[in-house]
């Protein structure tokens, strides 16, 4: 009797983490995504003081999901998202179009990556 | 890093350890098919998110945990159901019966003769003649029943009445009164406070060990570097 409440005390615990990473990963993603939207209408109107003001936004926001998205999701995940944050903010600054285009676009790659991922899934369970 | 694995290591120890206190007594034994795949299942689950800590620890957790869950159904339901047990566990084969070995049998369970022969002898049987029975049981041992002449010879053959035999109980470990020993075995404190001074120790924390067998009879020692 024990040992079946630790158990399934146990299995309420998994379903309750998976519902609270399911909810911080797809709440997270869908608002990056949006805010690369704008980041990349700027960039394409040549907009480059709005473009920075989103891009600071986005840091800001990443470095807060980041502390709980490690304890999610594989590191390599989080670690490319970081290297083109990089990337992105170097060539916001050289105001290089073509390249920041190209790197928001693989961003929201990587970002859409994680979510799809996260869902669950007939291709993600095989 | 260093730390992150060490720490990572301590929290995935405790998980296992207590998982596997959860499975019960019967995962640390003889195991069956299924226990022996879920026990390398958590080892090796444990084992990634301890050395690699590009992996989040949950990732290691909730597997783990999961096994658990499926344990104790598959254990549940072997219990309150035969047909589960059977499927799960499979059933005991008999391979030898009244003295002849079944050939259909070893051929079903791919036993070979020699591996027969092997393990009839490391149970102390060296002799086919000996045995009655030998039934190869789910966990992959043999059960050996001898024929009623070959068997070890018993009080009951040979009408000896015997006593009842229980067993020791402990009541001091390494200085310490086990309370529930004294609950079991009817005594009180005074009563083992008596018994260890009739023995020139004025302490419990004195007494390395001390056990009552059934009959009252006490075994007492004193720790080692106490004044004697």
């Amino acid at each position: 009797m024990k040992v079946w409440a630790t158990v399934t005390g146990f299995l309420i615990l998994i379903i309750v983490l998976v519902m609270i990473s399911m909810h911080i990963i797809l709440g997270a993603t869908e608002k990056i995504e949006n805010d690369l939207s704008d980041l990349y209408e700027n960039v394409v109107k040549n907009n480059y003081n709005l473009a920075k003001s989103n891009y600071f936004d986005i840091v800001k926001k990443w470095s807060e999901y980041k502390k709980s998205w490690a304890m999610l999701i594989e590191h390599q995940e989080i670690d490319k998202i970081d290297e083109e944050l990089t990337k992105i903010k170097e060539y916001l600054f050289e105001q290089n179009r073509v390249l920041l285009v190209s790197e928001i676009g693989l961003l929201k790659f990587y970002i859409r990556h994680v979510r799809e991922m996260t869902l669950l899934r007939i291709e993600n369970i095989f | 890093m260093v730390i992150t694995i060490f720490i990572r290591t301590l929290i995935l120890y405790i998980l296992v350890v207590l998982v596997m206190r959860l499975m019960g007594k019967r995962q640390m034994g003889e195991l069956q098919p299924f226990e022996l795949v879920i026990t390398i299942m958590i080892s090796e689950l444990a084992a990634v998110p301890m050395q690699n800590t590009g992996v989040p620890l949950i990732n290691g957790i909730i597997p783990i945990l999961t096994l658990l869950f499926l344990q104790t159904l598959i254990t549940f339901g072997s219990l309150k159901s035969d047909f589960i047990k059977r499927l799960v566990c499979g059933s005991p084969t008999i391979l030898i019966a009244k003295g002849r070995i079944l050939e259909d049998a070893l051929r079903k369970t791919q036993y070979s003769l020699n591996d027969l022969m092997e393990q009839l002898r490391i149970k102390g049987f060296f002799n086919i003649h000996d045995i009655e029975y030998a039934i190869l049981e789910t966990d992959g041992d043999i059960s050996v029943i001898p024929k009623s002449q070959k068997r070890y010879v018993t009080p009951a053959d040979l009408g000896i009445p015997t006593k009842y035999e229980g067993i020791p109980v402990s009541v001091i470990v390494d200085g310490k009164i086990k309370e529930e020993s004294l609950k079991y075995a009817n005594l009180t404190l005074e009563q083992v406070l008596a018994e260890i001074k009739k023995r020139g120790i004025d302490n419990v924390q004195d007494v390395f060990f001390a056990c009552i067998d059934p009959e009252g009879n006490w075994f007492v020692q004193k720790k080692e570097g106490k004044n004697k």
